[in-house]
């Protein structure tokens, strides 16, 4: 017995031993790319349902026979499948699925298959360029990100960036920016933190937008925000140092004794006096030979007779840090992630700097499996400092070299009394006053998802946005220093001059909404629909109270502040409603069909032209599944679509459509007088939104393993009932004329985006471009532009234009006339155009054989250069010839050698008048682009971005940065004119400041007045650009070191970005719209890490 | 290198698909193209002038053309133009046969005009000009006209070409004479106050547009000028009889100017108008209150 048992279990054993030999146990690790553990990895042998999943290191275990087959399985990655052979360890790295990356699209009020998506829908994987770049604002970095989407940075200033995005060119004359949804509800992109957005979608045309409806007319971005992947969790941190500088600032003569001289031949220039005597000049060629000598005054002769270079002065480089922690995670049935930010931006000018806490939270819990519930908090706080920046930018000019900004505790002062008394210390003006702007943002939602049968799914949410800004600005006392005196020459110290005003803005507003969706395949055809309601409420209130003359010089509190000055608030508020919905029918993912459509109610216009009913219709078609190219395989999308619809806009104020009263005028009855309510502005029932509709066709292609990727799209966008200010006649008095659906604008595009990525083994590379040409058009405003010879009855003729009534200046509001009355809104033209005076261009030849003049000839760049041209010039006075824009006579207070001629381009013998102006380009690119380059190998990550734009023009003339003619000797010079101009005096023709060659015209002390200014060309630029945007060097040290300190990713990086700009713009940077921002783009080089453990 | 490097982009970026308008010939304002174009002309006139809508002017236009100088512009030697008669005057050919044309290519345009127009004259070089020595007063005779000419060069013809006239032969005087002078006026005479005078104040002749030099006829020279009221006189009314007419150009009259008044009795009263200082130039106006 003992022996049967004994061989029973031997057999048992050996039984076993052979079963455990042939069902191994096999082990490993899955890792992705980067050598991440892929925490939850199916792994499963194929044909059974034996299966396991990775562990949160990427480990699993399980039984497999050998020669059996291992799938393993990650969303997002593509599937693996491994033969067991003799290893007992197999280890596996997972591919990232691009198809899956493509595979879904966030859309309105939902996600769709990239495949399926039948409008122009851009998709910006936002999270990798954010972690490597120094970002002060999330839509800066959306620059060359996506054809058709133009976005230009118009400032730097910390706190106050400003973007304008313009999706498709710019189609209204109201606000053209695009409608901004973060996680479902409307918002801005300067309230989300760049590390918390995971995707952007840029919805551009009427199929994709027509379920936002009244505010899609501009386009849509889309943002959502990062929440937790299932299965995984993780603490991230993101730290970025950044050294900064002014990228570009203009620079001005720094050498006073130099500007001296300029300013005096300026003056000789136009026959006056000199204004600085020699022997001053020579007291500051002797100063700067040792500047650290001391003065008598006691001060170093550098500071006591200084030379200032004022914008280096100004601008310093600053320290930008950003700090980012977030901690994600999930359970079976809830995900949350929480992240906190810290961002300190300085700036480079002292005391303007911002500093930002950010807080975000997502959190969603499948309580039921067809319950699911969700929140999601952003909390904000924003510190900015502020100066008087704002009105002394005009003055910045007045800041002469002579001028010591600041020294031992002291303001300076002009030093030479022979300096006009306007010259000015910005410095000083910039920081006698600040103050401090604080903010606080608050954004809740919470949502319910419920999983109905029968695929019917019912979506609730509401939102609450709450804002509250506080401005406090607070003027003190202070007065400046002559360094070379020892004594104060400005006395401010008058507690008379002091002041605060303080500002509260309040905004909050909720919104409601609800959709019920459905989607159901049946074998090849896919259907889904939904519909939905949303409300939308906004309330805005604003005080604000100023005091003046502070009781002591220290205590500035209201309490202290003895004089009441003003005190005044206001309320507004609006609200929308919608009805919307979409179906979308695709079969067998080739034919795909879609109809949105949104019924939108705004309180902006009147009870019966309140609602606006916006449709759209698109439809696709996956060429490349068709059977017939089947065979043809390297393709993998041709998709061919088409959309049409219409949107709304709404971009007017709150109360427009009404009659609104204003009081404060006295009217005298009889003898009383009385302070009545006045109507000030009349109403107009019949206001409508304005409709926007647009044709888009489009293709995708892929190839060769999706490595090949090209997008083209042709865009027609008519904006029709534009809404703009009536035209009252003079009967109708004084009031503000109602608002009416007027004007009507048209944009026509096409974009290309073309990509190639690959790899080589541990190598990859990509390279991507979008390149966008927009042509803009007024179809409808005023009536049509004329301008030409009308000849009469008797044969005269008469040089006609209605130049005053079809045009109206638009652009941007500067203090500078020729700004304002350059750039026009004119029927049949592009947006904006400027509207300037040719500069003449002569033959070069003079006179004709006969001795008479020629009236084409004379300089060829139009100066007056040589005696020769001036004998022309002569001649041509003599002919009855007349020179604008000042219709001078030739002299030096005239038209002098060194002073440029205007075109007579109407033929009128008056050349350089109004009647030759021509429309020569807008401030509006005809084109922009964006170039990316990325390669990898290894850990090593390197990626380039370049951006730009083609054919914008812009007309800048302002003293002190850019003309070589000067008001008065309280202004100082640009240092390219100053020290690059024409110079000639026929009484000396030897003088050694002889320059006959320059481009730049004479020194004149008549700015105003000169030959050289007017609204001509001679100051017309050019502002094609192209950005070295950013540049990234990273590294990913290896997982194998990490994961021994259980940290499951550690990258270190450099970047720069702004490193160079290519234009022959002169200005501070081709992008900024208003020449006015003397605040520089920022150069910034950064030092960061991403760690993720 | 960045240059180089801004210029190499630059260019590339300067595809023709994205240029827009960049030559900007039709943007905005343009000129007249033209192969011929007819004259027209834009008088200032002296202070006070008046045209007569019966009256014309005459007027001639001279170029460059084709490689040829001093072409004239029209079919004629002088073109007769009709007139605006208000304000901007404007004068311009109104046949065919008149007009003055300009051609594409012409170029040292001169142009040369005269008022009012004279049917004889056919040489601007030889305008008549008549400053009579006896007039006979008519009460209902148009405002004075006398010859006035402007030239002008210019270097386009499109617009229409400015001529600023003036008087180059003659001055107006005014001559004011009161009720208490007699009852009934029978000449007023002009005279230097001694005969020896070299002066004249009234001839005939010609005047050269071209040279603007005047031509006397010396059978028609007068040193005084005679306004005749008729056989009967004029029966003078309360307040001041006025009588304008025209007068040459003097200077330094030897003896100063008088004046005598004739009533119908024969009975003359010589009135000193004028000391020898008195310059008369042309184009001016003078008026002399009789006391």
């Amino acid at each position: 017995m003992n022996k049967i048992y004994r061989c029973f279990t031997m057999l048992l054993v050996l039984f076993t031993g052979v079963a455990a030999y042939a069902q191994n146990v096999i082990t490993g690790t899955v890792l992705d790319e980067s050598g991440y553990p892929l925490t939850g990895t199916s792994v499963l042998v194929d044909g059974t349902t034996n299966g396991t999943i990775t562990d949160v290191d990427g480990k699993y275990s399980i039984n497999a026979d050998k020669g059996s087959v291992l799938v393993f399985d990650f969303i997002g990655f593509e599937p693996q499948r491994i033969t067991v052979a003799d290893k007992a360890v197999i280890d596996v790295v997972m591919k990232t699925s691009s198809e899956f990356l493509e595979e879904t699209v966030v859309v309105g009020y939902g996600v769709q298959k990239k495949v399926n998506v039948t409008g122009a829908v851009a998709t910006v994987n936002y999270s990798d360029i954010a972690e490597s770049r120094p970002v002060t604002t999330t839509a800066a970095m959306l620059r060359g990100a996506s054809a058709g989407v133009q976005v230009s940075q118009t400032s730097s200033m910390p706190g106050t960036e400003t973007i304008d995005i313009r999706v498709r060119g710019i189609g209204t004359l109201n606000d053209a920016s695009p409608l901004v949804i973060v996680d479902g509800f409307e918002s801005s992109l300067s309230k989300v933190n760049p590390t918390d957005i995971e995707t952007i979608s840029i919805l551009k045309d009427a199929a994709s937008c027509a379920i936002y409806g009244n505010r899609g007319a501009n386009g849509v971005v889309l943002v959502t925000t990062k929440s937790a992947k299932e299965g995984s969790s993780t603490i991230e941190y993101n730290a970025i140092f950044a050294y900064q500088e002014p990228a570009n600032t203009l620079e001005q003569v720094s050498n006073y004794a130099d500007y001296m001289e300029f300013t005096n031949e300026a003056a000789y220039n136009i026959d006056k006096d000199a204004v600085y005597s020699q022997a001053m000049i020579d007291l500051w060629r002797e100063a700067e030979k040792n500047p650290y000598g001391i003065a008598a005054s006691g001060y170093p002769n550098y500071v006591a007779y200084p030379n200032v270079a004022w914008m280096e002065e100004m601008f310093t480089p600053g320290i930008y840090q950003k700090h980012s922690l977030s901690a994600t995670g999930s359970t079976a049935k809830t995900r949350y992630r929480v992240s906190l930010d810290y961002m300190n931006n300085p700036g480079v000018f002292a005391s303007m700097g911002v500093k930002k806490y950010q807080f975000r939270t997502n959190v969603s819990s499948q309580i039921t499996d067809w319950l699911e519930i969700g929140a999601r908090f952003f909390g904000y706080r924003s510190e900015r400092e502020t100066t008087d920046w704002g009105s002394q930018v005009g003055m910045i000019s007045r800041s002469l070299p002579s001028v010591y900004p600041y020294y031992d505790g002291k303001f300076g002062w002009y030093e030479n009394t022979e300096d006009d008394a306007m010259v000015r210390n910005s410095w000083y003006f910039i920081h006698q006053a600040n103050g401090m702007d604080t903010t606080h943002d608050i954004n809740a939602t919470a949502y319910v998802n419920i999983t109905l049968p029968l695929g019917f799914k019912y979506s609730a949410s509401a939102n609450y946005k709450w804002n509250d800004l506080r401005s406090i600005f607070k003027r003190y006392p202070s007065s400046a220093f002559s360094f070379s005196k020892g004594e104060i020459v400005y006395d401010q110290s008058d507690l008379s001059r002091s002041g605060a005003t303080e500002t509260n803005t309040n905004a909050y507003d909720w919104t409601l909404s609800t959709n019920l969706s459905w989607a159901k395949t049946f074998g090849k055809h896919d259907v889904s629909a939904i519909v939905g309601f949303e409300a939308y409420d906004y309330h805005y209130r604003t005080s604000s109270m100023s005091k003046n003359q502070f009781s002591n010089s220290i205590l500035s509190e209201f309490n202290n502040i003895v004089n009441v000055g003003t005190i005044t608030g206001s309320y507004s508020s609006f609200s929308t409603a919608a009805v919307f919905g979409r179906a979308s029918y695709a079969y067998d993912g080739r034919y795909m069909a879609e109809v949105n459509f949104r019924y939108d109610a705004s309180s902006r216009f009147a009870s019966e032209s309140r609602w606006g009913f916006f449709p759209s219709v698109s439809a696709g078609w996956r060429i490349n599944k068709e059977p017939w190219m089947e065979d043809i395989t390297f393709i993998d999308n041709l998709k061919l679509r088409a959309s049409w619809g219409k949107l709304g806009n709404h971009s007017i104020g709150n109360y427009d459509y009404i009659s609104r009263y204003s009081s404060g005028y006295n009217y005298v009855f009889g003898t009383d007088v009385l302070t009545p309510g006045y109507v000030a502005s009349l109403s107009n029932n019949a206001l409508e939104w304005e409709t926007t509709t647009t044709t888009d066709i489009g293709l995708d292609f892929a190839a060769f393993g999706n490595r090949l990727t090209f997008e083209t799209d042709f865009y027609n966008k008519y904006t029709d009932g534009i809404l703009a200010n009536a035209i009252l006649s003079s009967s109708q008095g004084t009031k503000t004329p109602p608002k009416t659906n007027m004007y009507s604008i048209l944009n026509r595009g096409i974009e290309f985006t073309l990509g190639w990525k690959d790899s080589k083994g541990d190598f990859t590379y990509g390279i991507s471009g979008n390149i966008t040409r927009n042509w803009n058009k007024v179809v409808k405003y005023r009536g049509a532009y004329e301008a030409g010879w009308v000849t009469d009855e008797n044969g005269v003729r008469e040089y006609k234009t209605n130049y005053g009534e079809a045009t109206t200046a638009t652009g941007y509001s500067t203090t500078s006339y020729h700004q304002n009355t350059t750039s026009r809104v004119v029927e049949g033209r592009t947006l904006g155009e400027v509207y300037l005076i040719p500069v003449y261009k002569g033959t070069g030849d003079y006179f004709f054989d006969d001795g008479s003049v020629n009236p084409n000839g004379g300089p060829k760049d139009g100066m007056i250069r040589t005696p020769e041209d001036m004998k022309w010039l002569e001649a041509m006075f003599a002919a009855g010839n007349r020179f604008g824009p000042k219709n001078m006579d030739i002299g030096k207070n005239g038209i002098w050698y060194g002073d440029y001629l205007l075109a007579d381009t109407n033929g009128d013998r008056f050349y350089g008048n109004d009647n030759d102006r021509k429309f020569m380009g807008s401030f509006n690119p005809l084109a922009f682009f964006g170039l990316d380059f990325n390669l990898g190998w290894k850990g090593i990550d390197l990626s380039v971005s370049f951006i730009g734009s083609l054919g914008g023009v812009r007309f800048w003339k302002a003293e002190a940065y850019n003309c070589n003619a000067m008001s008065s000797p309280s202004v100082t010079f640009p240092a390219r004119i100053a020290y690059d101009h024409y110079f000639y005096d026929p009484e000396n023709p030897d003088d050694p400041r002889t320059n006959l060659t320059s481009k730049n015209g004479r020194l004149t002390l008549n700015y105003g007045a000169e030959q050289n200014g007017g609204a001509s060309a001679l100051w017309l630029y050019k502002t094609d650009y192209m950005k070295l945007k950013a540049v990234t060097l990273g590294y990913t040290l290896p997982s194998k070191w990490m994961n021994k300190v259980k940290i499951k990713n550690l990258r270190v990086y450099v970047s720069g970005d702004n490193l160079f700009c290519l234009t022959s713009y002169p200005g501070v940077d081709p992008e900024y719209t208003n020449y006015n921002n003397l605040y520089s783009s920022l150069r910034q080089y950064s030092l960061g890490l991403n760690l993720t453990f | 290198m960045r240059r180089v490097l801004n210029r190499l982009w630059l260019c590339v970026a300067a595809l023709p698909l994205f240029s827009g308008c960049m030559n900007y010939d039709d943007c905005g304002n343009t000129s007249l193209d033209y192969e011929s174009l007819d004259v027209s002309f834009k008088a200032t006139l002296p202070p006070l002038y008046n045209l007569n809508e019966e009256m014309s002017f005459g007027a001639c236009g001279i170029c460059t053309r084709g490689g040829k100088t001093d072409v004239n512009m029209s079919a004629v030697p002088v073109s007769k133009m009709g007139h605006t008669m208000a304000a901007p005057y404007y004068f311009f050919s109104k046949t065919e046969g008149d007009a003055i044309v300009g051609k594409k290519g012409d170029h040292n345009y001169r142009f040369y005009a005269y008022y009012p127009y004279d049917p004889s004259c056919t040489d601007m070089a030889a305008v008549p000009v008549n400053i009579p020595s006896v007039i006979t007063y008519d009460k209902n005779a148009p405002a004075l006209s006398p010859l006035i000419v402007a030239n002008a060069t210019v270097t386009s013809i499109i617009a229409p070409v400015p001529m600023s006239f003036s008087a180059p032969a003659s001055c107006q005087m005014t001559v004011r004479i009161p009720d208490t002078a007699c009852k009934v006026i029978k000449s007023i005479r002009m005279y230097p106050g001694n005969e020896t005078w070299k002066g004249r104040f009234a001839f005939s002749g010609t005047y050269d547009v071209f040279e603007q030099k005047i031509t006397e006829d010396p059978t028609t020279v007068s040193k005084s000028i005679t306004v005749d009221f008729g056989p009967s006189g004029y029966e003078m009314k309360p307040g001041y009889l006025t009588v304008s007419f025209l007068m040459g150009e003097a200077k330094y009259v030897t003896g100063g100017v008088k004046l005598a008044v004739t009533d119908i009795d024969g009975v003359t009263t010589v009135k000193d108008m004028y000391n020898a200082r008195q310059t008369f130039d042309a184009g001016s106006s003078y008026t002399f209150t009789m006391k």
